[in-house]
């Protein structure tokens, strides 16, 4: 048995950041699955709006949803999931062992920066401005 | 050396970042209207936010999280999500009300209509975020805003009423227009406690990668940065009180607020209010915009800083580049940027208690500040005057608006 990891505490609401130091996203839902006569199982975290806003109101949660379904680059059936098999550690930041870009947490940040910011006067550059 | 030049630059623009269209249009109105009476209300609220200001920039040296990031992940996201759609719509209008502030300082020049110059002022503020560092923001235009030092050299030439300013420091409630004082109390109290001041703060201290050995120079920026700011905003009442009050000119438009510099400076006199007040309010509708794009990075996690390029941060880049039109739009469609102020700054009093009381369980909790806790006196002190206000907010508020 390892130590003890209290999800609501040192998981869930936290920032996840890849192992270059990058913002994947906050952690705004947790993935258990049901196992017979074993106790669930943490399989993922996930990183949506939809899992975020369906713990305000289920409603909100289902209308970010089908927003998601209906305009996010790539219409994926399954919101954006880390699984848990990359949990680096847990405390006010979540530290996981995969690039972002091994995960579609940052699809619109991506395809905004190609759309959208690429096509403003000084937007095609990335990196630092100073 | 090079500490001491740091401290200087953060109180210089603490100053500029302290005194904004709020500051100076409650200040007016409060000097024009009670004289020096309300004086008690701008020590007290300072006193408050000195304690606030140093919390947030000790939990950035100490967690490396700014106060927006740490209640998302400390209260949660349905906490979170009251917070977002709260300052959202107050931020939009403090936007509003600053850009208003540069058109009508520019209206004050010119003579032109100040909605011809709302979309040009909004297009100068994204274009100076969209290429500028945090520095230049932070920095460059605050240190431009020391030109409010202009108000105190006002009120010294006139011989400011020591005596009675002195007698003023103890509360005490008016002698007549009752719903107005406290309506003006609220809004000198909001214009202190702006919830962007706060989270642009903390987001700064994390921009310039604060650490543990900056939490002295924090305290002493938060100290005298504020104190400073507030005897500027002291000055404006001052001056008001010395110069519209006797005249009987009560502020209804920037237009009769300029005038209390035509005493001390003559033909001057007017220039230099529209130059404090369009610095000042340049100043503070970029920090409001940058803000916005931090609330929504922060609270979902998003990459975020004014030192990356548009390209590298496109999410944060998006809601600057959102905001500010719509707060251009704002100031067109409300119209009087005055009045625009001085609501926004009651409704920041209002939404003061959402963010300052997670500040302060931020600030008793070992996870995230480690020792350096706070202390009893300062948890004790800010929640008695958040609670005060906004309990006056919401008798005041309601009373102003109906009665007109």
């Amino acid at each position: 048995m390892g130590e003890p990891l209290p999800l609501a505490r040192d998981v869930l609401d936290k920032q996840v950041i890849d192992p270059d130091g990058c913002k994947v996203g906050k952690v705004d839902g947790i993935v258990l699955t049901l196992r017979e006569r074993r106790p669930p199982r943490v399989i993922a975290m996930e990183i949506s709006q939809a899992a975020a806003w369906r713990r305000v109101h289920h409603r909100l949660g289902d209308f970010a949803d089908w927003l998601r379904t209906k305009f996010e680059p790539g219409h994926e059936e399954r919101p954006p999931r880390v699984l848990f098999d990359h949990f680096v550690r847990g405390g006010i930041d979540v530290r996981i062992d995969i690039s972002w870009k091994r995960t579609r947490a940052r699809v619109w940040e991506v395809w905004l920066e190609q759309r959208v910011i690429a096509k403003i006067p000084g937007g095609r550059r990335g990196g630092r401005k100073d | 050396m090079k500490n001491i030049m740091n401290v200087a630059l953060g109180i210089a623009s603490s100053i500029g970042g302290f005194l904004d269209v709020g500051a100076i249009a409650t200040a007016a109105l409060a000097g024009a209207a009670f004289g020096v009476q309300m004086l008690w209300v701008l020590v007290l609220g300072t006193l408050c936010v000195m304690f606030l200001t140093e919390m947030v920039g000790r939990l950035a040296c100490v967690s490396h999280h700014s106060l927006v990031d740490a209640v998302r992940e400390r209260c949660g996201f349905r906490y979170f999500s009251f917070l977002l759609i709260g300052e959202l719509f107050v931020d939009l209008l403090v936007l509003a009300a600053e850009i208003g502030g540069v058109a009508v300082a520019l209206h004050l020049l010119t003579g032109i209509d100040y909605r011809w110059f709302v979309p040009i002022v909004a297009f100068a503020l994204w274009l100076l975020i969209w290429l500028g560092t945090f520095s230049i923001v932070q920095n460059g235009v605050s240190l431009l805003g020391l030109i409010t030092l202009a108000f105190v050299v006002g009120m010294w030439w006139m011989g400011p009423p020591w005596h009675e300013a002195m007698k003023a420091m103890v509360p005490s409630a008016p002698s007549h227009d009752a719903a107005k004082y406290w309506f003006i109390a609220v809004g000198i109290i909001g214009a202190l406690f702006e919830p962007f001041m706060l989270n642009f703060y903390a987001s700064g201290a994390i921009e310039e990668k604060w650490s543990l050995k900056d939490i002295a120079m924090n305290r002493v920026t938060a100290v005298l940065g504020m104190g400073f700011g507030a005897v500027i905003a002291v000055s404006i009442v001052m001056l008001s009180a010395l110069t519209l009050g006797p005249h009987g000119i009560q502020v209804d438009s920037y237009e009769q607020a300029a005038l209390m510099m035509v005493q001390p400076f003559g033909s001057w006199g007017i220039p230099l209010f529209a130059a404090c007040l369009g610095i000042a309010c340049f100043g503070a509708s970029l920090q409001v915009a940058l803000n916005l794009s931090y609330l929504f990075a922060q609270g979902f996690g998003w990459n975020w800083s004014e030192n990356l390029r548009p390209h590298a941060d496109a999410r944060f880049a998006l809601v600057y580049t959102l905001a500010i039109p719509v707060g251009a739009m704002l100031v067109i469609v409300l119209g009087d940027p005055l009045q625009i102020t001085t609501f926004s700054m009651a409704l920041n009093a209002l939404l003061a208690p959402v963010i300052v009381f997670p500040l302060l369980i931020l600030m008793n909790d070992r996870y995230y500040v480690r020792e350096y806790r706070n202390h009893i006196v300062g948890n004790i002190f800010v929640a008695a005057i958040v609670i005060i206000a906004f309990l006056i907010a919401i008798v005041a508020i309601p009373l102003e608006v109906l009665g007109g």
